[in-house]
């Protein structure tokens, strides 16, 4: 399968997923250092207040300047989680 | 454990992704013909073309006995060499780094792995459902150094 997404689109791409990572695993450290509380949603998966907010800092990051934002990215919508969830930390306290 | 996820997805392909863990500062990330990367280091998976000196990662057992793949799990652990359980992205991450040649997962969401998949790719592995199809919506994935996908694949299926 091709990509119509050239070498230099994909590095800034890149580039801003990687500043977005960032900005979000900086704010789940804050919670990863001092605690947070586990809660189920709907579906019965776990999600975190850390979380919720790691993925508004996503957002926020790639809302300034990123490559492609001109598009109406609904594919990008669709793979976000419906909710962010968790991963062992939440399934290791039993919530999975 | 456990890390922040990104990808880029255009037209139905996975091309670029980012995998950070913020408590070890562990970065993998990849783009489309642009090899994958540790922390800026270009990083390869292993070149072990023999079942039985591969090292077969696993994520929580309980859940592949849930998904009804249990006998392709154990013909996988009685052909190779090592076994480990680990889960999520870090097993990803090992196989992208060479320390692993497979990694098998189930019961996954596409956001669980689609930076795992462009990240292993260019790290000169492969990425596939159970089945073989290079995707990351079937709930279930098999990360390998690439030679022996196809073995494990049959393993999984009992073929």
């Amino acid at each position: 399968m091709t990509t119509a997404l050239d070498p230099a689109t994909l590095e800034r791409a890149l580039a801003a997923a990687t500043e977005a990572a960032r900005a979000a695993g900086a704010l789940a450290m804050k919670y990863y250092t001092t605690g947070f509380e586990v809660t189920i949603k709907p579906d019965d998966t776990p999600v975190t207040q850390a979380d919720r907010e790691a993925e508004e800092a996503i957002v926020a990051t790639l809302g300034r300047g990123h490559p492609l934002d001109h598009r109406s990215d609904r594919r990008h919508q669709e793979l976000r989680a419906p909710d962010p969830g968790v991963g062992d930390a939440a399934r290791a306290r039993g919530a999975r | 454990m456990w890390a922040t996820l990104l990808a880029l997805e255009a037209h139905g392909e996975i091309v670029a992704g980012v995998i950070l863990n913020p408590v070890t500062g562990e970065l993998y990330a990849a783009r489309k013909g642009g090899g994958a990367r540790l922390n800026g280091r270009r990083v390869s998976v292993s070149s072990i073309g023999d079942m039985w000196s591969a090292t077969f990662l696993h994520a929580g057992l309980r859940l592949y006995r849930k998904a009804g793949v249990w006998d392709g799990i154990v013909r996988l652990v009685d052909a190779t060499e090592r076994q480990r359980g680990f889960g999520d992205y870090l097993g990803y991450a090992l196989v992208t780094e060479g320390k692993a040649e497979m990694y098998v997962e189930v019961d996954v969401k596409p956001w669980d792995l689609a930076p795992c998949k462009i990240v292993v790719e260019e790290a000169g592995g492969r990425f596939t459902d159970f089945a073989g199809q290079p995707t990351i919506y079937s709930g279930n994935a098999l990360a390998s150094n690439g030679r022996l996908h196809e073995a494990a694949l049959a393993l999984l299926a009992g073929r």
